[in-house]
Protein backbone atom coordinates (compact mmCIF):
# COMPACT_ATOMS: atom_id res chain seq x y z
CA UNK A 1 0.00 0.00 0.00
CA UNK A 2 1.19 3.34 0.04
CA UNK A 3 5.13 3.88 0.79
CA UNK A 4 5.09 7.63 0.91
CA UNK A 5 6.75 9.61 3.49
CA UNK A 6 4.13 10.72 5.74
CA UNK A 7 3.19 14.28 5.27
CA UNK A 8 2.35 17.47 7.44
CA UNK A 9 0.13 18.77 5.43
CA UNK A 10 -3.34 17.33 7.46
CA UNK A 11 -5.29 17.06 4.18
CA UNK A 12 -2.54 15.17 2.60
CA UNK A 13 -2.92 13.18 5.57
CA UNK A 14 -6.71 12.19 5.75
CA UNK A 15 -6.71 12.04 1.91
CA UNK A 16 -3.96 9.27 2.03
CA UNK A 17 -5.99 7.46 5.46
CA UNK A 18 -9.02 7.72 3.31
CA UNK A 19 -7.15 5.84 0.07
CA UNK A 20 -5.76 3.19 2.46
CA UNK A 21 -9.26 3.05 3.90
CA UNK A 22 -10.73 2.10 1.04
CA UNK A 23 -8.18 -0.38 -0.48
CA UNK A 24 -8.20 -2.33 2.77
CA UNK A 25 -11.63 -2.63 2.74
CA UNK A 26 -11.76 -4.18 -0.83
CA UNK A 27 -8.72 -6.65 1.08
CA UNK A 28 -10.72 -7.27 4.00
CA UNK A 29 -13.58 -8.24 1.93
CA UNK A 30 -11.55 -10.97 -0.25
CA UNK A 31 -8.90 -11.86 1.31
CA UNK A 32 -8.26 -10.27 4.31
CA UNK A 33 -5.17 -9.64 6.38
CA UNK A 34 -3.81 -12.73 8.95
CA UNK A 35 -1.27 -12.07 11.51
CA UNK A 36 1.99 -14.28 11.17
CA UNK A 37 3.73 -15.73 13.16
CA UNK A 38 7.82 -14.83 13.66
CA UNK A 39 7.47 -10.86 12.79
CA UNK A 40 6.72 -8.91 9.81
CA UNK A 41 9.12 -9.96 6.76
CA UNK A 42 10.38 -6.83 5.03
CA UNK A 43 9.70 -7.67 1.38
CA UNK A 44 5.31 -7.31 2.68
CA UNK A 45 3.40 -4.69 2.22
CA UNK A 46 2.95 -2.05 5.46
CA UNK A 47 -0.12 -3.39 6.29
CA UNK A 48 0.91 -6.88 6.37
CA UNK A 49 3.70 -6.16 8.65
CA UNK A 50 1.60 -4.09 10.76
CA UNK A 51 -0.62 -7.28 11.63
CA UNK A 52 2.54 -9.43 11.63
CA UNK A 53 3.34 -6.62 14.62
CA UNK A 54 0.33 -6.81 16.38
CA UNK A 55 0.40 -10.36 16.74
CA UNK A 56 3.99 -9.76 18.03
CA UNK A 57 2.49 -7.48 21.32
CA UNK A 58 4.13 -9.02 24.25
CA UNK A 59 1.78 -11.52 26.43
CA UNK A 60 1.80 -10.11 30.34
CA UNK A 61 1.99 -12.22 32.84
CA UNK A 62 -0.72 -11.51 35.44
CA UNK A 63 0.05 -11.03 39.08
CA UNK A 64 0.14 -13.56 41.76
CA UNK A 65 -2.83 -11.11 43.35
CA UNK A 66 -4.91 -11.51 40.29
CA UNK A 67 -4.14 -15.28 40.53
CA UNK A 68 -5.73 -15.31 44.10
CA UNK A 69 -8.56 -13.59 43.35
CA UNK A 70 -9.11 -15.53 40.89
CA UNK A 71 -9.21 -19.19 42.44
CA UNK A 72 -11.03 -17.20 45.42
CA UNK A 73 -14.01 -16.30 42.67
CA UNK A 74 -14.20 -19.75 41.52
CA UNK A 75 -14.36 -21.08 45.18
CA UNK A 76 -16.96 -18.99 45.58
CA UNK A 77 -18.60 -19.85 42.53
CA UNK A 78 -18.14 -23.79 42.77
CA UNK A 79 -19.69 -23.30 46.44
CA UNK A 80 -22.94 -21.89 45.26
CA UNK A 81 -26.10 -24.72 44.79
CA UNK A 82 -26.98 -25.27 41.53
CA UNK A 83 -29.79 -22.97 40.13
CA UNK A 84 -33.49 -24.57 40.72
CA UNK A 85 -35.00 -26.71 37.84
CA UNK A 86 -37.69 -24.36 36.09
CA UNK A 87 -40.43 -26.43 36.74
CA UNK A 88 -39.95 -26.64 40.55
CA UNK A 89 -43.02 -26.57 42.65
CA UNK A 90 -42.15 -23.08 44.11
CA UNK A 91 -43.78 -20.63 42.32
CA UNK A 92 -41.08 -18.56 41.36
CA UNK A 93 -37.55 -20.14 40.57
CA UNK A 94 -35.20 -19.23 42.66
CA UNK A 95 -32.12 -17.51 41.33
CA UNK A 96 -28.91 -19.46 40.63
CA UNK A 97 -27.20 -17.92 43.90
CA UNK A 98 -29.81 -17.92 46.54
CA UNK A 99 -29.25 -20.39 49.41
CA UNK A 100 -31.71 -23.27 49.69
CA UNK A 101 -34.00 -22.84 52.84
CA UNK A 102 -33.63 -23.18 56.58
CA UNK A 103 -34.92 -23.41 59.00
CA UNK A 104 -35.98 -19.84 60.69
CA UNK A 105 -33.55 -19.43 63.36
CA UNK A 106 -30.47 -20.58 61.99
CA UNK A 107 -31.14 -18.29 59.10
CA UNK A 108 -31.47 -15.68 61.54
CA UNK A 109 -28.67 -16.17 62.52
CA UNK A 110 -26.52 -16.71 59.80
CA UNK A 111 -28.19 -13.51 58.44
CA UNK A 112 -27.00 -11.26 61.39
CA UNK A 113 -23.37 -13.05 60.84
CA UNK A 114 -23.28 -12.40 57.18
CA UNK A 115 -24.16 -8.92 57.85
CA UNK A 116 -21.62 -8.20 59.98
CA UNK A 117 -19.03 -10.52 57.89
CA UNK A 118 -19.87 -8.01 55.18
CA UNK A 119 -19.49 -4.96 57.06
CA UNK A 120 -16.13 -6.01 58.20
CA UNK A 121 -14.93 -7.27 55.00
CA UNK A 122 -16.37 -3.50 53.30
CA UNK A 123 -14.38 -1.64 56.37
CA UNK A 124 -11.33 -3.69 55.48
CA UNK A 125 -11.88 -3.01 52.09
CA UNK A 126 -12.26 0.41 52.22
CA UNK A 127 -8.93 0.84 54.26
CA UNK A 128 -6.80 -1.14 52.10
CA UNK A 129 -8.19 1.21 49.27
CA UNK A 130 -7.75 4.02 51.60
CA UNK A 131 -4.26 3.14 52.14
CA UNK A 132 -3.06 2.57 48.55
CA UNK A 133 -4.89 6.07 47.36
CA UNK A 134 -6.29 3.34 44.70
CA UNK A 135 -10.09 3.37 43.84
CA UNK A 136 -12.21 0.34 41.83
CA UNK A 137 -14.64 3.34 40.95
CA UNK A 138 -14.39 4.64 36.85
CA UNK A 139 -12.32 7.99 37.11
CA UNK A 140 -14.63 11.53 36.35
CA UNK A 141 -13.00 14.73 35.44
CA UNK A 142 -14.66 17.73 35.03
CA UNK A 143 -13.82 21.63 34.86
CA UNK A 144 -16.17 24.25 35.57
CA UNK A 145 -15.51 27.46 35.02
CA UNK A 146 -17.03 30.91 36.87
CA UNK A 147 -17.36 34.24 35.50
CA UNK A 148 -18.97 35.92 38.02
CA UNK A 149 -22.29 34.45 39.09
CA UNK A 150 -22.44 32.51 35.49
CA UNK A 151 -20.68 29.17 35.85
CA UNK A 152 -20.15 27.03 32.54
CA UNK A 153 -19.23 24.05 32.12
CA UNK A 154 -18.87 23.73 28.25
CA UNK A 155 -17.02 26.96 27.95
CA UNK A 156 -13.32 27.07 26.72
CA UNK A 157 -12.41 30.33 27.41
CA UNK A 158 -11.64 32.27 30.27
CA UNK A 159 -10.57 35.30 31.20
CA UNK A 160 -8.30 36.69 33.84
CA UNK A 161 -9.82 36.40 37.23
CA UNK A 162 -12.45 33.72 36.76
CA UNK A 163 -12.89 31.15 38.55
CA UNK A 164 -11.60 27.47 37.85
CA UNK A 165 -13.09 24.52 39.86
CA UNK A 166 -11.97 21.04 38.84
CA UNK A 167 -14.04 18.02 40.05
CA UNK A 168 -12.33 14.49 40.43
CA UNK A 169 -13.87 11.49 41.42
CA UNK A 170 -11.46 8.33 41.55
CA UNK A 171 -8.08 10.09 41.19
CA UNK A 172 -4.99 9.22 42.29
CA UNK A 173 -3.86 12.85 41.53
CA UNK A 174 -5.21 15.76 39.55
CA UNK A 175 -2.90 18.27 37.80
CA UNK A 176 -3.21 21.35 36.36
CA UNK A 177 -0.60 22.73 33.72
CA UNK A 178 -0.23 26.56 32.29
CA UNK A 179 1.25 26.19 28.85
CA UNK A 180 2.25 22.84 29.17
CA UNK A 181 5.13 23.95 31.30
CA UNK A 182 4.21 25.18 34.76
CA UNK A 183 2.23 23.09 36.82
CA UNK A 184 -0.13 25.27 38.40
CA UNK A 185 -1.57 23.12 41.03
CA UNK A 186 -1.61 19.19 42.15
CA UNK A 187 -4.13 17.83 44.18
CA UNK A 188 -3.51 16.55 46.87
CA UNK A 189 -0.49 18.54 47.79
CA UNK A 190 -2.20 22.28 47.28
CA UNK A 191 -4.01 24.15 49.78
CA UNK A 192 -6.82 24.56 47.16
CA UNK A 193 -7.45 21.27 47.15
CA UNK A 194 -10.74 19.17 49.07
CA UNK A 195 -11.57 15.88 49.13
CA UNK A 196 -14.44 14.13 50.39
CA UNK A 197 -14.72 10.69 50.05
CA UNK A 198 -13.42 9.72 46.17
CA UNK A 199 -14.06 13.56 45.05
CA UNK A 200 -11.18 15.64 45.06
CA UNK A 201 -12.17 19.24 43.85
CA UNK A 202 -9.20 22.13 43.17
CA UNK A 203 -10.73 25.43 43.08
CA UNK A 204 -8.65 28.42 41.87
CA UNK A 205 -8.64 32.12 40.46
CA UNK A 206 -6.97 32.43 36.78
CA UNK A 207 -4.13 34.58 37.36
CA UNK A 208 -2.58 34.56 34.20
CA UNK A 209 -2.87 34.28 30.03
CA UNK A 210 -2.53 31.62 28.30
CA UNK A 211 -3.76 27.69 27.56
CA UNK A 212 -4.70 25.45 31.31
CA UNK A 213 -5.13 21.58 30.83
CA UNK A 214 -6.01 19.33 33.60
CA UNK A 215 -5.27 16.00 33.67
CA UNK A 216 -6.09 12.96 35.94
CA UNK A 217 -3.85 9.83 37.05
CA UNK A 218 -5.74 7.13 37.94
CA UNK A 219 -4.52 3.24 39.09
CA UNK A 220 -3.25 2.17 42.31
CA UNK A 221 -0.54 3.47 44.76
CA UNK A 222 1.42 6.26 44.62
CA UNK A 223 1.36 8.57 41.58
CA UNK A 224 4.78 9.53 39.65
CA UNK A 225 6.10 12.75 41.32
CA UNK A 226 5.23 15.57 39.38
CA UNK A 227 7.15 17.99 37.28
CA UNK A 228 7.25 21.48 35.94
CA UNK A 229 5.92 19.80 32.05
CA UNK A 230 2.99 17.93 31.34
CA UNK A 231 4.82 16.17 28.67
CA UNK A 232 6.83 15.01 30.97
CA UNK A 233 4.15 13.30 33.37
CA UNK A 234 2.21 12.04 30.90
CA UNK A 235 5.20 9.79 29.99
CA UNK A 236 5.58 9.04 33.51
CA UNK A 237 2.74 7.84 33.54
CA UNK A 238 2.56 5.92 30.72
CA UNK A 239 5.41 4.08 31.78
CA UNK A 240 3.36 2.85 34.79
CA UNK A 241 0.19 1.25 35.52
CA UNK A 242 -1.17 4.58 35.82
CA UNK A 243 -3.73 5.32 33.28
CA UNK A 244 -4.79 8.96 32.56
CA UNK A 245 -8.00 11.37 31.91
CA UNK A 246 -7.03 14.62 30.08
CA UNK A 247 -9.46 17.66 29.71
CA UNK A 248 -9.63 20.03 27.35
CA UNK A 249 -7.88 22.90 27.48
CA UNK A 250 -8.86 26.09 28.28
CA UNK A 251 -7.90 29.20 26.90
CA UNK A 252 -7.57 32.31 29.32
CA UNK A 253 -7.17 35.59 27.60
CA UNK B 1 2.63 -20.67 24.30
CA UNK B 2 4.00 -23.99 21.70
CA UNK B 3 0.94 -24.91 20.26
CA UNK B 4 1.81 -28.53 21.42
CA UNK B 5 1.39 -27.88 24.73
CA UNK B 6 -1.60 -25.63 24.56
CA UNK B 7 -3.15 -28.79 22.84
CA UNK B 8 -2.08 -30.39 25.49
CA UNK B 9 -4.02 -28.34 27.90
CA UNK B 10 -7.11 -28.48 25.75
CA UNK B 11 -7.26 -32.55 26.11
CA UNK B 12 -6.38 -32.19 29.73
CA UNK B 13 -9.43 -29.77 30.05
CA UNK B 14 -11.60 -31.98 28.27
CA UNK B 15 -10.86 -34.65 29.73
CA UNK B 16 -12.08 -32.87 33.34
CA UNK B 17 -15.13 -31.97 31.89
CA UNK B 18 -16.03 -35.10 30.35
CA UNK B 19 -15.35 -36.80 33.65
CA UNK B 20 -17.81 -33.61 35.40
CA UNK B 21 -15.14 -31.61 37.15
CA UNK B 22 -15.51 -28.18 35.84
CA UNK B 23 -13.63 -26.91 38.77
CA UNK B 24 -9.96 -28.55 37.72
CA UNK B 25 -11.01 -27.90 33.81
CA UNK B 26 -10.92 -24.12 34.58
CA UNK B 27 -8.24 -24.70 36.82
CA UNK B 28 -5.88 -25.71 34.38
CA UNK B 29 -7.70 -23.33 32.31
CA UNK B 30 -6.23 -20.29 34.48
CA UNK B 31 -2.87 -21.70 34.54
CA UNK B 32 -2.52 -22.06 30.54
CA UNK B 33 -4.44 -18.87 29.58
CA UNK B 34 -5.09 -17.07 32.08
CA UNK B 35 -2.12 -14.41 30.82
CA UNK B 36 -3.37 -14.70 27.31
CA UNK B 37 -7.38 -13.38 29.36
CA UNK B 38 -5.44 -11.12 31.55
CA UNK B 39 -3.35 -9.51 28.35
CA UNK B 40 -6.02 -9.31 25.89
CA UNK B 41 -8.36 -7.39 28.80
CA UNK B 42 -5.25 -5.36 29.93
CA UNK B 43 -5.11 -3.95 26.10
CA UNK B 44 -8.38 -2.79 25.54
CA UNK B 45 -9.70 -1.85 28.82
CA UNK B 46 -6.98 1.10 29.67
CA UNK B 47 -7.90 0.75 33.66
CA UNK B 48 -6.22 -1.99 34.91
CA UNK B 49 -8.64 -2.60 38.01
CA UNK B 50 -11.70 -2.56 36.20
CA UNK B 51 -9.40 -5.46 33.62
CA UNK B 52 -8.49 -8.12 36.21
CA UNK B 53 -11.92 -7.86 37.10
CA UNK B 54 -13.25 -8.47 33.95
CA UNK B 55 -10.44 -10.98 33.23
CA UNK B 56 -11.80 -12.53 36.55
CA UNK B 57 -15.28 -12.80 35.27
CA UNK B 58 -14.16 -14.50 32.31
CA UNK B 59 -13.15 -17.66 33.70
CA UNK B 60 -15.50 -17.56 36.44
CA UNK B 61 -18.07 -17.40 32.95
CA UNK B 62 -15.95 -20.17 31.28
CA UNK B 63 -16.48 -22.00 34.53
CA UNK B 64 -20.68 -22.16 34.28
CA UNK B 65 -20.66 -23.02 30.59
CA UNK B 66 -17.60 -25.26 29.52
CA UNK B 67 -20.03 -27.75 29.07
CA UNK B 68 -22.04 -25.70 26.59
CA UNK B 69 -18.35 -25.94 24.72
CA UNK B 70 -19.32 -27.02 21.37
CA UNK B 71 -15.51 -27.71 19.99
CA UNK B 72 -15.90 -26.06 16.99
CA UNK B 73 -12.49 -23.65 17.27
CA UNK B 74 -9.88 -24.47 20.26
CA UNK B 75 -10.72 -23.46 23.87
CA UNK B 76 -8.48 -20.27 23.81
CA UNK B 77 -10.49 -18.67 20.98
CA UNK B 78 -13.50 -19.23 23.05
CA UNK B 79 -12.01 -17.98 25.93
CA UNK B 80 -10.84 -14.89 24.20
CA UNK B 81 -14.33 -14.39 22.23
CA UNK B 82 -15.50 -14.21 25.95
CA UNK B 83 -12.93 -11.85 27.38
CA UNK B 84 -13.25 -9.78 24.61
CA UNK B 85 -17.01 -9.52 24.94
CA UNK B 86 -17.32 -8.71 28.11
CA UNK B 87 -14.10 -6.61 27.54
CA UNK B 88 -16.76 -4.45 25.38
CA UNK B 89 -19.28 -5.02 27.68
CA UNK B 90 -17.80 -3.09 30.27
CA UNK B 91 -16.42 -0.14 28.08
CA UNK B 92 -19.72 0.90 27.65
CA UNK B 93 -20.71 0.29 30.94
CA UNK B 94 -18.02 2.83 31.90
CA UNK B 95 -19.16 4.93 28.50
CA UNK B 96 -22.59 4.88 30.45
CA UNK B 97 -21.15 6.35 33.66
CA UNK B 98 -19.28 8.75 32.46
CA UNK B 99 -21.25 10.06 30.08
CA UNK B 100 -21.81 13.34 32.80
CA UNK B 101 -17.54 14.27 31.72
CA UNK B 102 -17.45 17.36 30.49
CA UNK B 103 -14.40 18.19 28.07
CA UNK B 104 -12.99 14.49 28.08
CA UNK B 105 -13.10 14.46 23.99
CA UNK B 106 -9.50 14.30 24.00
CA UNK B 107 -9.02 11.45 26.00
CA UNK B 108 -8.92 8.81 23.67
CA UNK B 109 -7.14 10.28 20.60
CA UNK B 110 -6.04 14.08 21.13
CA UNK B 111 -4.05 14.35 24.06
CA UNK B 112 -0.47 15.42 23.85
CA UNK B 113 2.40 13.16 22.39
CA UNK B 114 4.09 11.71 25.31
CA UNK B 115 5.84 9.03 22.86
CA UNK B 116 7.30 11.63 20.54
CA UNK B 117 10.78 11.85 20.72
CA UNK B 118 11.06 8.72 23.09
CA UNK B 119 11.23 5.91 21.11
CA UNK B 120 14.24 7.18 19.09
CA UNK B 121 15.61 3.64 18.43
CA UNK B 122 14.39 1.14 15.70
CA UNK B 123 14.45 -1.99 17.30
CA UNK B 124 11.60 -4.09 18.14
CA UNK B 125 10.99 -3.22 21.45
CA UNK B 126 10.80 0.50 20.87
CA UNK B 127 8.84 -0.60 18.04
CA UNK B 128 6.48 -2.80 19.79
CA UNK B 129 6.39 -0.19 22.56
CA UNK B 130 5.22 2.77 19.99
CA UNK B 131 2.39 -0.30 19.19
CA UNK B 132 1.51 -0.35 22.19
CA UNK B 133 1.18 3.49 22.84
CA UNK B 134 -0.41 3.86 19.69
CA UNK B 135 -3.32 1.35 20.36
CA UNK B 136 -3.99 2.98 23.11
CA UNK B 137 -4.87 6.16 21.29
CA UNK B 138 -7.66 4.29 19.13
CA UNK B 139 -10.95 4.44 20.21
CA UNK B 140 -12.45 1.55 22.48
CA UNK B 141 -14.34 -0.66 19.28
CA UNK B 142 -11.07 0.27 16.86
CA UNK B 143 -8.65 -0.67 19.21
CA UNK B 144 -11.08 -3.99 20.49
CA UNK B 145 -11.46 -5.77 17.00
CA UNK B 146 -7.44 -4.84 16.12
CA UNK B 147 -6.39 -6.53 19.13
CA UNK B 148 -8.87 -9.87 18.47
CA UNK B 149 -8.38 -10.02 15.57
CA UNK B 150 -4.53 -9.65 14.97
CA UNK B 151 -3.23 -10.47 18.50
CA UNK B 152 -6.15 -13.48 19.30
CA UNK B 153 -6.38 -14.54 15.99
CA UNK B 154 -9.81 -14.43 15.94
CA UNK B 155 -11.36 -15.10 12.59
CA UNK B 156 -14.10 -12.78 11.14
CA UNK B 157 -16.60 -15.42 11.83
CA UNK B 158 -15.59 -15.74 15.48
CA UNK B 159 -15.47 -12.65 16.07
CA UNK B 160 -18.68 -12.19 14.49
CA UNK B 161 -20.21 -14.94 16.79
CA UNK B 162 -18.87 -13.29 19.98
CA UNK B 163 -19.90 -9.89 19.14
CA UNK B 164 -22.77 -10.31 17.51
CA UNK B 165 -21.75 -7.99 14.50
CA UNK B 166 -21.85 -8.60 11.01
CA UNK B 167 -18.44 -9.46 9.58
CA UNK B 168 -18.93 -6.78 7.00
CA UNK B 169 -19.18 -4.27 10.00
CA UNK B 170 -15.86 -5.87 11.39
CA UNK B 171 -14.28 -5.45 7.71
CA UNK B 172 -15.28 -1.77 7.78
CA UNK B 173 -13.61 -1.04 11.78
CA UNK B 174 -10.51 -2.86 11.01
CA UNK B 175 -9.98 -0.95 7.39
CA UNK B 176 -10.50 2.13 9.42
CA UNK B 177 -8.04 1.33 12.22
CA UNK B 178 -5.43 0.18 10.95
CA UNK B 179 -4.56 3.35 8.73
CA UNK B 180 -4.80 5.54 11.62
CA UNK B 181 -2.57 3.12 13.57
CA UNK B 182 -0.16 2.98 10.57
CA UNK B 183 -0.15 7.35 10.41
CA UNK B 184 0.48 6.79 14.64
CA UNK B 185 3.67 4.91 14.11
CA UNK B 186 4.69 7.21 11.78
CA UNK B 187 4.25 10.13 13.78
CA UNK B 188 6.50 8.29 16.55
CA UNK B 189 9.26 7.96 13.60
CA UNK B 190 8.71 3.85 13.39
CA UNK B 191 9.07 1.82 10.44
CA UNK B 192 7.10 -0.63 10.43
Amino acid sequence: MSAEPPTTDPQDDARRIEEDERRLLERERTSPLVARAGGPAPQEDEYQRLADLLAELPTISAPDTWRAQVKAALDREASQPPAAPADAEAPVALPAQRSPRRPQLPRIAIATSALAVAALALLVWRHSDEESGASRSAPELTVELHHGEMRHRTLRTAAVGDRMIIRAKAAAAVRLYLDGETLVATCPGDARCAQQGEQRTLELTLEAPGEYRAILLHGPGAPPPPSASMKADLAAANSTSFSVLTASPVQVR
Amino acid sequence: MPADSASGIEQEVLACVARGDKRAAVDLLVRGYGDRVYTLCRRIIRDGHRAEDVAQQVFVEAMRDLDRFNGRGSLLSWLLGIAGHRCLDSLKQQQRSQSRVVHNDEVVEGSADPGEGVFDRLDKGARLQALEDCLQRLKEDARAVLVQRFWSGLSYEELSDQLGERPATLHARVARALPLLKRCMERKGMEI
